[in-house]
């Protein structure tokens, strides 16, 4: 059995965000959930201030506290190392949320893309409702672009009154495709594989790179790591001084 | 609406999807045929599922990659949609493309919500109040487009009969190269001089500095992965224009390779990840970029190879001393001397900094590292240093810093375009009548060539100058218009001061809309027609550079369009020149039956065909082998347009050295060139240079006109009343202000440094915001000596003191339930464009949007 | 007159449940959880903190009821039956709050049909499924007959493990970390049992007024008893927030008690410190305010309102301050209001128990001591 995890190499990454709207494509997420996030930080003051972006997402824990803490094993561990969630069996409890130290899950407070049931057109007769295009284009089954093939191992899209978060692509992994963040990413920044075979790209960079993962002191063992820097700028060589 | 059977698991669904499929297609050409199609007495056969593409089943579903290109921004990627059952699903980069590949940039997703935009104009529409004004509704009620081209057959014959087709007017916004179906021949056939594009709004004063220094009228490309030093000036290749997506993939590396300078108030996405951020006070780019060269000339830091030495090899470039010009022997460039004694001699980093208000060291260590990596060394020219009054000299000193390191057309360095193949469209002359060519003599609406606006595009009045055309109709001088056709322009929102512009349309009699969403300008139109979505929808193509190559990526319909949209640029056309030959008026018609199918022979019955012999006339260079000139070749129509793209062949280096469009064929620091071009405009106008510049609002005068230089920024507003410099820029999700209706160009909106999701900001650093009692989330006021907003306040430290920088794209009252707060109403933020005063870099023509106002912040 | 009185009675508490049924409506069917001042940064909010209260209260009731029935204090009898009742009448008050918090209450039959046994939800789930039937049990013997010792030792023993499993529950994740559950497995039991001598106080006091059936010396004497009992408790209570107040607000890091220290300004922490505690000891330790009836009800009722808004203040400690992806575009803090549907589960839970209560008040005799 493979065991998935994902590299992020944060010099690559150009913090564009094209791997949380691709995401948000992909998976069908609605609007307001992120499974695909980031932490930014503007560090410094004018004029020695830079910006920072560190790209997040579900970290597929070894030792998962959303997984122990659920309390119908609706959030499980996968053989291949995957964190998935089974919403037929989720109570809505919000535990997971509770107990992920990663801030990763989202609850569905509402009917998913509610702004593709509005009846309302801006011009009468000359726009549709969002509802019409919705349902003319994709008889109403969320958003017009809605993608199908999330719809193979989740519902397409989620019902209000249980959580979701990021599956690493499961449905694409299934198929012998890489998560689409990986995929959509402009700069190959993210790079995916499979931990147990020894020579796998994401072996090689955890080989060469001192490696970091997120809050590692609570020994969650998550399956996301980084490396290298955001912005590795130059510098002048200085002793600093008193 | 018809209905689909229920999905069904596995090989069932399979079965079911091509059941689905034929019926789906059945019934939506059924609804077509009804709708338009026989109206207009044509039986179309659509050619979509003739042109159905290699089939690829994924994980994703069953469904297909089919070619398109994004236009989103300028960079004009080459793509691939992942079409489902006539319905598009997601987008990926093209990987048949050599400029960008497989990689895109995050605003591409947002297509997929533009194309479905519930707000998408789906009929043709007519305006039933005939009251036009901001504040009125126009009451748009649907037509069908027998009638609505009727309508503007009949409005365009009116002139004719009355010999006023000169009162015909054409604006152009985002376009293919498929324009000048309707741009030019249309204008022309009619008999109009009124074809304006949009050009100056967008970067023309970003070419002007390349021209008038090495005659190439266009943006670079920029050989990063083999530069050792890149300076940026007002450039955000990693959120903006142009070849974001390519920029994007390599930046990892370049950041590695290269030192990175950027210069820009605001710490923009590519400062984030810079070695440098110079974050200059606006308008002062020019005087950085002469100290630069001031340092790289004293420090004998220029690319020998390029420039040429002192005779004897000693460097006499000394502060504040003359050199004699004879002592030195210039290779392949112009009047480096005489630059040097003209502008640069007492141009030091002690000097600049007062100017920019940057460290002395930091400017001496930036022009010491660019110098030293010459000729692998970028000097990067963005809008932002030029699109401003006087920018024109900015933009030429900024981009002469590439000459004197050898970085011109070099590796590692600034490069051309690559050659390509496309063709012209048939040439209309022979439709031309005595009507059309008296029309046609009269001057146009924006007044380019006019003594004030040389818009000197390698000629004088060669360029537009687009927001002056609003002054132009306001005034009706030279004359007024009468009707008036805009197709994916919207002049009253992404021109600066727009208010002209609401009054000049609401002036016009007759104005058609061809458009995707009713926008600010639709507001004021009579007609409106829904247009297709370049991306999904349209045929055309458009040529890119990057990486070294040119590509030329189509456009082609590929999903089932929702309503009853048509292509601007050819089928609209086709059908308006179906309705005047109706009319008696067959010359049109007549001229666009002369674009022949290449493979066929057969001339064009119909709008459909016409769309497609048109675009497969003009790039038959690249797919017919009988015809192939270079760069990939193919087999034939079929191949190219499932490929989606064509890439020229690798950048050939070096071979514009002493054979560049100049008028010395040298890289010119004295411009020979500018010189001619303004010689002949002040002859034009019975004056003398130094004239035209006074008139133009430039401060140079004599032979400093012709040399790259700095020019104090002509900034509106008092600094008393008004304390902070405003400083414009873009969001790495604009898609050229067409995205604000879309919800995830809002809930992705932080991606823009500093900038917050749902919010439009305002950000202003804390150490100016302190003292106002304005804190983040308060409610402000941004006021200008020319209009006003109101936004969000963000406290940013990435924000020069000072200045308040305001992200371009938001502040529609129109365009969508998104984009607006109330449609047709209120605005959700505020339009940037509200504060900017209508002005003008003259030479170029160039509407200036940085460094051009001053404002106050006030909480709301 | 007096049938009018309960018809009023029994009309508003029933309203009261009416407004919980269309507040589920809503929630559950309709519109969603949008009606609560709920992000996902404020998962658990007033539905989870009323949970919290009603729960504990429960529990401490079975303590306060384990008296005489395992501790073997027979002059405590007076108040088995009246306690016991109170257990199962505030269950399914916190039963009702926890419906009207959980996203798909239609599915809690996983709970037997997919158990993860590593869950502390799992756990609490069971015991208080347990704990009902247990209640349901001996108050069905207590009524006919004497409770067994055994059955009220096991009636104990899954109180205490139902108020500490609570406590587990919350203390244990790591991405909380201004919650032990060290101190929770003993600050929960304790706290309820302060509310459940405040709740048998109430509603014993309150018998006596409504049924107009005068104190017997007995019953002062155990009133008093309890009042006494009830200081103490309240003291050990005030203990146990001041070191928990010194330890997060003084001693820790900020970055993981920043929510808690945050709450230290808030009106629900002085609400809880001040109504809940101090004022009440203050009156209790008076043998004069102590002794009298009103002083008792006031205090009880004080020391109830401070408990439940002690138990928000302590839900939202870890919960308001945003971190990792979701402190993005947020302030250090999040603010929280309740919204009126959050309200109306606690009016509709508090409806419940005391529409169980008054049918059990006039139906079942509960001022009986068992034979």
């Amino acid at each position: 059995m493979p065991k998935y995890a994902m590299v992020i190499d944060l010099q690559r990454c150009v913090g564009c965000g094209a791997c949380s709207i691709a995401c948000r494509n992909e998976n069908n997420v609605p609007d307001g959930i992120y499974w695909s996030n980031k932490i930014t930080e503007t560090a410094g003051t004018f004029p020695n201030v830079r910006f920072h972006y560190l790209p997040t997402l579900c970290n597929h824990c070894s030792d998962a506290p959303c997984v122990e803490g659920c309390p119908t094993k609706a959030m499980h561990k996968l053989d291949n190392g995957i964190t998935m969630h089974d919403p037929d069996k989720c109570i809505g409890c919000r535990y997971c949320q509770y107990n992920c130290p990663y801030e990763v899950i989202y609850f569905n407070w509402q009917d998913p893309h509610k702004f593709w049931r509005n009846p309302k057109p801006v011009i009468e007769g000359g726009t549709s409702s969002p509802k019409e295009m919705a349902q003319t284009v994709n008889n109403g089954n969320g958003a017009p672009y809605s993608n199908p093939g999330r719809g193979k191992t989740l519902p397409e899209n989620r019902p209000k009154g249980v959580v979701e978060k990021c599956t690493f692509c499961d449905h694409r992994i299934k198929v012998g495709e890489i998560p689409y963040c990986v995929e959509a990413c402009p700069a190959d920044a993210r790079i995916f594989g499979d931990l147990d075979k020894p020579d796998s790209k994401v072996n090689r960079l955890l080989g060469k790179f001192k490696p970091y993962r997120l809050k590692e002191r609570l020994g969650t063992e998550p399956n996301v790591y980084y490396i290298r820097s955001f912005n590795p700028a130059h510098y002048q060589r200085t002793k600093g001084g008193i | 609406m018809e209905m689909k059977p229920n999905q069904k698991e596995g090989t069932l669904k399979d079965f079911l999807n091509d059941y689905k499929m034929s019926r789906r297609s059945f019934m939506k050409r059924a609804s077509v045929a009804t709708g338009g199609a026989i109206a207009l007495g044509t039986t179309v056969k659509p050619t979509l599922r003739a042109l159905a593409q290699a089939s690829e089943t994924t994980g994703s579903g069953a469904g297909e990659w089919k070619a398109a290109t994004c236009q989103g921004c300028t960079s004009w990627c080459s793509k691939q949609v992942y079409v489902v059952d006539g319905r598009a699903v997601k987008v990926r980069g093209n990987p048949n493309s050599k400029v960008n590949g497989e990689a895109s940039c995050p605003r591409v997703h947002l297509a997929l919500q533009q194309v479905y935009d519930p707000d998408r104009i789906k009929t043709p529409m007519k305006r039933t109040n005939p009251k036009k004004g901001r504040n009125e509704d126009p009451k748009f009620v649907p037509i069908s487009w027998d009638e609505a081209l009727g309508t503007i057959a009949d409005k365009i014959m009116e002139l004719r009969n009355n010999n006023e087709t000169h009162k015909y007017m054409l604006m152009r916004g985002r376009y293919s190269y498929m324009r000048d179906v309707l741009y030019d021949r249309m204008t022309k056939i009619i008999g109009s001089p009124n074809n304006i594009s949009h050009s100056a709004i967008c970067a023309e004063a970003e070419k002007f500095g390349p021209y008038y220094t090495e005659g190439y009228w266009g943006y670079r490309q920029y050989d990063v992965q083999r530069a050792r030093y890149i300076l940026l000036w007002g450039a955000d290749p990693l959120a903006a224009n142009r070849q974001v997506s390519y920029y994007s993939a390599v930046w990892g590396d370049a950041v590695d390779s290269a030192t990175i300078a950027i210069a820009e108030p605001r710490l923009s996405a590519t400062a984030a990840k810079a070695d440098e951020w110079l974050p200059l006070k606006p308008g002062t780019d020019g005087a950085l970029a002469v100290a630069i060269a001031h340092v790289l000339l004293t420090e004998g830091l220029w690319y020998k190879e390029f420039v040429g030495d002192f005779i004897d090899g000693e460097n006499r470039f000394v502060s504040g001393q003359y050199v004699d010009s004879e002592l030195f022997e210039e290779k392949h460039t112009n009047g480096i001397v005489t630059w040097w004694n003209l502008e640069l001699k007492d141009k030091t980093p002690e000097w600049a900094a007062k100017i920019t208000d940057l460290p002395v060291e930091q400017i001496k260590r930036v022009a010491v590292g660019y110098g030293q990596a010459a000729p692998h060394a970028i000097s990067w020219l963005g809008g932002g240093p030029c699109m401003q009054v006087r920018g024109g000299y900015a933009s030429m000193a900024v981009h002469a810093l590439n000459g004197i390191v050898g970085a011109v057309d070099n590796v590692g360095g600034t490069q051309q375009s690559n050659k390509e193949y496309t063709t012209k469209f048939p040439k209309p002359d022979d439709f031309l009548d005595e009507i059309a060519k008296a029309g046609k003599k009269h001057k146009k609406i924006d007044h380019r060539g006019r003594l004030e606006f040389p818009a000197l595009n390698k000629k004088p009045g060669g360029g537009v100058v687009t927001n002056n055309a609003a002054d132009g109709i306001l005034n009706a001088d030279p004359n007024e218009i009468k009707v008036a056709i805009g197709y994916m322009n919207n002049f009253a929102f992404s021109c600066p001061q727009p208010e002209r512009w609401e009054r000049a349309l609401a002036k016009i009699p007759f104005l058609v809309h061809i458009t995707t969403n009713a926008s600010e300008f639709s507001w004021f139109a009579d007609i409106l027609l829904p247009d297709t979505h370049h991306m999904f929808e349209k045929w055309g193509y458009v040529k890119a550079i990057g990486n070294g190559y040119r590509h030329v990526t189509l456009m082609q319909p590929i999903i089932e369009p929702v309503g009853d949209y048509k292509i601007d640029e050819t089928e609209i056309p086709w059908l308006i020149a179906e309705k005047l030959a109706e009319k008696g008026f067959s010359n049109l018609l007549d001229h666009y039956k002369t674009y022949i199918d290449p493979e066929t022979g057969k001339a064009p019955t119909n709008e459909k065909e016409f769309a497609l012999y048109a675009l497969k006339y003009a790039t038959q260079n690249l797919w017919d082998p009988a015809k192939y000139k270079g760069g990939d070749k193919f087999s034939g129509w079929n191949e190219l347009i499932k490929a989606g793209v064509w890439n020229s062949d690798p950048y050939p280096y070096r071979k514009k050295w002493s054979n560049m469009k100049t008028k010395t064929k040298k890289f010119e620091f004295y411009s020979e060139t500018l010189k001619d071009v303004l010689e002949k405009h002040a002859e034009k106008h019975n004056t003398t240079v130094d004239h035209v510049l006074e008139v133009c609002n430039y401060l140079a005068r004599g032979e400093m006109v012709f040399v790259p230089h700095y020019e104090e920024a002509f900034i509106a507003g008092d600094e008393k009343e008004y304390p902070f410099i405003h400083v414009d820029y873009k969001s790495r999700l604009n898609r050229e202000g067409r995205s604000a209706n879309c919800t995830w160009y809002h809930d992705f909106k932080d991606l823009d440094p500093g900038d917050v999701p749902w919010q439009d900001v305002a950000k202003i650093n804390p150490r100016d915001a302190r003292p106002l009692g304005i804190k983040n989330g308060d409610k402000v006021k941004l006021t200008s000596p020319s209009g006003s907003l109101t936004c969000t306040a963000s406290l940013w430290e990435g924000v020069r003191p000072g200045t308040i920088a305001k992200c371009y794209g938001q502040g529609h009252w129109a365009y969508g339930r998104v984009a607006s707060r109330v449609f047709g109403k209120v605005p959700r933020g505020g339009s940037s464009n509200d504060l900017i005063p209508a002005q003008y870099d003259r030479l170029s023509g160039s509407t200036a949007f940085y460094a051009t106002t001053r404002i106050k912040i006030e909480k709301a | 007159m007096k049938a009018i009185k309960i018809q009023l009675w029994y009309g508003l508490l029933l309203l009261g449940i009416l407004l919980g049924l269309i507040t589920a409506y809503r929630v559950l069917i309709g519109t969603g959880f949008v009606l609560y001042a709920k992000t996902d940064i404020l998962v658990w909010t007033m539905p989870i903190a009323a949970y919290v209260f009603f729960s504990l209260t429960s529990s401490g009731l079975a303590f306060v009821s384990s008296i005489p029935v395992v501790f073997g204090i027979k002059r405590y009898q007076p108040i088995e039956k009246r306690t016991a009742f109170l257990e199962i009448a505030v269950l399914f008050a916190a039963f009702t709050c926890l419906l009207l918090h959980l996203g798909s209450p239609q599915k809690v039959y996983y709970y037997l049909f997919s158990p993860n046994l590593a869950s502390p939800l799992w756990w609490l789930g069971m015991l208080y499924g347990l704990y009902l039937i247990v209640l349901l049990l001996s108050f069905r013997k207590m009524h006919k007959a004497q409770v067994s010792k055994g059955l009220g030792v096991f009636t104990l023993i899954v109180a205490i493990a139902t108020s500490t499993a609570l406590g587990w529950l919350f203390g244990l994740p790591d991405a909380r970390p201004v919650f032990s559950a060290n101190f929770l497995a003993m600050y929960f039991p304790l706290t309820g049992f302060g509310s459940a001598l405040a709740a048998v106080l109430l509603f014993s006091l309150a018998y006596h007024h409504f049924a107009k059936v005068p104190l017997s010396g007995g019953d002062r004497n155990l009133y008093e008893d309890l009042g006494k009992l009830f200081g103490f408790v309240m003291a050990l209570t005030l203990v146990f927030f001041l070191w928990r107040t010194i330890v997060g607000g003084t001693s820790a890091t900020a970055v993981e008690f920043g929510g808690f220290r945050h709450m230290l300004s808030s009106g629900w922490y002085h609400l809880a410190l001040w109504v809940g505690l101090v004022i009440p000891i203050l009156m209790i330790t008076m043998p004069a305010v102590r002794n009298a009836t009103w002083g008792k009800i006031t205090a009880a009722a004080l020391f109830l309102v401070g408990m439940f808004a002690g138990r928000l203040e302590m839900v939202l400690s870890g919960l308001v301050m945003p971190t990792g992806p979701k402190a993005e575009g947020q302030p250090p803090f999040v603010s929280y209001w309740p919204t009126i549907w959050e309200v109306l589960v606690f009016v509709s839970a508090l409806a419940v128990l005391l529409f169980v209560y008054t049918l059990g008040e006039r139906n079942l005799k509960l001022s009986e001591a068992p034979e």
